[in-house]
C-alpha cells in the first residue's frame, strides 16, 4: 500500500559504509607495503658505501642456476607424476599421494639434518648439486601438477587415446601442453622456493663459493648488524625481484593453484 | 560371473607399466633426497650408540624434554595464540572489504597476497631494520614523542613482532579463502536478513558465519600447520631465537641442534639423535593437522567427503 521506506534505510547506510570500508581499504593496502618504507628508510639513512664486488655477481649466477635447475627438474618431474597420479592407476597411488600430501606441509627445517647427512654420504656435499638435487623433486610439485591434471576434461584424454596415440605422446602432445600455464606458474613457484630458501642451503653448502643470495643476506645481517650497508640493500633487491616479476605475470593462476594443491576442493578425489 | 556373456569383465587389469615410468624420476628423487633421509632419521632417533654398534631405545626421545624444549612449546603456544586469530581476522577484514566490489577485489586481493611469496629473507630483513634500535618504527614514535621501544630485545615482544610478520604474509591466502566463500552465498541472503530487522550482530551470527564456516576451520588448520613451520622470520629477526631464547621455537630449536653443534667433532651422534627425535615429533604434529585438514573439502554447501 504506502511504499516502503525500506530501500532508503538500507541505501544510505550503505554509502557511508562503502566510503569508510573504501577507506579501511586504501589504508590496508599502503600498510601492507609497510616493509618497503622500511627499506627506503634505510636507503636514505646513508649507509657506508660499499663497492659490488665480483663476488655478489658470482652469488647471483649460483642463485640463477641452482633456481633454474632446480626448478626445471621439479616442474618436469612434477608435471610426470601428478600426471601418473591424477590420470592412472597403479599399486600403492593412494598411498603415495597421501604420503606427498604429508610431506608437502612438513617444515622444511625437520629435514636439514637427514639432508645434511645424505648429502655428505653421497659426497655431494657443500656443491651445487648439493643444492639442486634436494628441490629437484619436491612433494609440491607433484600434488599441484596432479591437482592440475584432475581438472582436465577427461574426453579429450580418452579421444587421444583412441587415435591410437602413444602415452607419451598423450603426456607430451595432450595434456601438458593443456596445462601450459600451470606448468609456468609452478616453475615460477618453485624458483622463487629455492631462490629464498634458507634452512636447506644452511645444511648442504658450507664454503661462501656455493652461497646462494638468501644464504648471503642471512649472513650478512649478522656482520652488519643494524647498519646495513649497501650491498645488503642490493641483496634484498635481488631476492625480491624475481618474486615481484613471477607474481606480475602469474599472480591469479598461482593464488588458484596454491589454494587448491593446499585445501582439499569437493571435485577433488582422495 | 566369468560365465556372463553380456558383461566382460576388464580381464585382470594388466600393469600399467607406464603408470610407473612416469612416477619413477619424481619418485626416485624424492625416495634418495627425502624418504630415506627421513627414515634413516627416524631410526637414528630411536637408536642410542651402544658398545658394538647402535641399540634400539628411546632414549633420544627422553632427553629432550629439557626446560629449553618446553621454553619453545611454551613460545608456540604464545606465537600461535596471536598469529591465528591475528591472521584470521585481518584475512577476515580484507575479504569482507573486497566482497563489495568485484572490480576492486580483482588486484587488491592479489596484492594482498603478495607477501607470502616474497622470500622471507628480503622481507625479514626489511621489517628487522624497520624494528630495529634506530629503526623506522621507533623513529615514527620519536616524532610523536614516545620512547625507543626494544622491539628485539625485550622477551615478550619478539614473539609478536614475529607473528606480525607472519600475520603480513598469511593474511591475504586466507582472504582468498574467505572472499570464496563469501561469494558462493547469494547477496540476497544477507539483504533479506537485514530487511527482516535482523541487526549487524545476528546477520554476522546466522548468515556470515555459517555460509564462510568451513573456510573458518580450513584456515584455522593451515594457520595451525603454518605454526610449527615458522623459522625464516625468526632467524632474520633474531639468528638464534633470542633473547634468551624468548623467540626459539621447534625449528629453530632444530636448526641449532641440528646444524651449528654438528659442525663440532665429537658432537655429532648424540645431538643428531636429539635433533631427529626433534624432527620426528614436529612432523608428527603437523601430521595431525594435515589428516584433519585433508577432511574437510573447501567447495561449501554440498555434502562433502568425498
Amino acid at each position: 500500500m504506502k511504499p516502503s521506506p525500506t530501500p532508503c534505510r538500507i541505501a544510505r547506510p550503505c554509502r557511508l559504509r562503502r566510503c569508510l570500508s573504501a577507506l579501511l581499504l586504501i589504508f590496508l593496502a599502503a600498510a601492507w607495503f609497510v616493509p618497503l618504507y622500511g627499506c627506503l628508510y634505510r636507503a636514505a639513512g646513508a649507509s657506508e658505501s660499499h663497492e659490488i664486488d665480483r663476488p655478489l655477481i658470482n652469488t647471483l649466477l649460483v642463485s640463477l642456476l641452482v633456481s633454474g635447475a632446480a626448478a626445471a627438474l621439479s616442474t618436469l618431474t612434477g608435471a610426470a607424476a601428478g600426471y601418473s597420479i591424477s590420470q592412472k592407476r597403479f599399486f600403492g597411488r593412494s598411498a603415495l599421494y597421501g604420503a606427498l600430501v604429508g610431506a608437502m606441509f612438513f617444515p622444511p627445517v625437520a629435514f636439514i639434518v637427514p639432508l645434511f647427512r645424505i648429502t655428505a654420504a653421497l659426497g655431494i656435499y657443500d656443491s651445487l648439486a648439493a643444492l639442486i638435487l634436494p628441490f629437484s623433486a619436491t612433494a609440491f610439485a607433484v600434488v599441484y601438477m596432479k591437482v592440475a591434471f584432475d581438472r582436465l576434461p577427461r574426453d579429450v584424454l580418452d579421444a587421444a587415446k583412441m587415435d591410437g596415440l602413444s602415452e607419451a605422446a598423450i603426456f607430451t602432445r595432450i595434456a601438458a601442453p593443456l596445462t601450459r600455464s600451470h606448468l609456468a606458474a609452478l616453475f615460477g613457484l618453485q624458483f622463487l622456493i629455492v631462490w629464498g630458501a634458507l634452512a636447506v642451503p644452511f645444511a648442504v653448502v658450507q664454503s661462501p663459493g656455493n652461497y646462494t643470495l638468501a644464504l648471503r643476506l642471512a649472513q650478512a645481517h649478522d656482520t652488519a648488524q643494524f647498519i646495513p650497508r649497501r650491498e645488503m640493500l642490493w641483496l634484498v633487491g635481488l631476492v625480491v625481484a624475481p618474486a615481484a616479476v613471477i607474481f606480475a605475470c602469474k599472480a591469479r593462476i598461482i593464488v588458484e593453484g596454491v589454494i587448491r594443491s593446499l585445501v582439499r576442493h569437493e571435485t577433488q578425489g582422495s | 560371473m566369468q560365465d556372463d556373456m553380456i558383461f566382460i569383465p576388464p580381464a585382470k587389469r594388466e600393469v600399467d607399466w607406464w603408470a610407473y615410468l612416469f612416477v619413477a624420476p619424481a619418485l626416485v628423487l624424492l625416495a634418495v633426497f627425502l624418504f630415506v633421509p627421513a627414515g634413516w632419521a627416524v631410526i637414528d632417533s630411536l637408536t642410542s650408540p651402544a658398545e658394538g654398534g647402535r641399540a634400539l631405545s628411546l632414549a633420544p626421545y627422553g632427553e629432550i624434554g629439557t626446560p629449553l624444549f618446553w621454553r619453545a612449546t611454551l613460545n608456540t603456544i604464545y606465537f600461535a595464540g596471536i598469529y591465528v586469530p591475528g591472521t584470521l581476522a585481518a584475512g577476515y577484514l580484507i575479504a569482507r572489504l573486497l566482497l563489495g566490489s568485484v572490480r576492486r577485489s580483482r588486484y587488491l586481493l592479489l596484492l594482498f597476497f603478495l607477501p607470502a611469496l616474497i622470500p622471507a629473507v628480503a622481507s625479514g630483513t626489511a621489517w628487522r631494520w624497520m624494528l630495529a634500535d634506530n629503526g623506522a618504527i621507533n623513529a615514527l614514535l620519536g616524532a610523536a614523542g614516545a620512547g625507543a621501544v626494544g622491539w628485539l630485545h625485550t622477551g615478550w615482544l619478539v614473539m609478536p613482532c614475529v607473528a606480525a610478520i607472519c600475520i603480513w604474509q598469511g593474511a591475504g591466502l586466507i582472504a582468498v579463502i574467505f572472499l570464496a566463500a563469501m561469494r558462493a552465498v547469494p547477496r540476497e541472503y544477507e539483504e533479506m536478513a537485514e530487511l527482516d530487522g535482523a541487526g549487524r550482530w545476528r546477520r554476522f551470527r546466522h548468515v556470515t558465519m555459517p555460509s564462510i564456516q568451513n573456510a573458518g576451520r580450513v584456515s584455522l588448520l593451515l594457520l595451525l600447520i603454518n605454526t610449527h613451520r615458522v623459522f625464516g622470520p625468526i632467524y632474520m629477526l633474531t639468528r638464534d631465537g633470542g633473547p634468551a631464547n624468548y623467540s626459539t621455537n621447534l625449528p629453530m630449536l632444530i636448526f641449532r641442534d641440528g646444524l651449528e653443534f654438528a659442525y663440532r667433532p665429537g658432537n655429532g651422534v648424540q645431538t643428531f639423535s636429539a635433533a631427529s627425535a626433534l624432527s620426528a615429533i614436529l612432523c608428527f604434529t603437523v601430521a595431525i593437522f594435515v589428516v584433519l585438514l585433508r577432511r574437510f573439502p573447501l567447495a561449501p554447501g554440498k555434502e562433502g567427503e568425498q
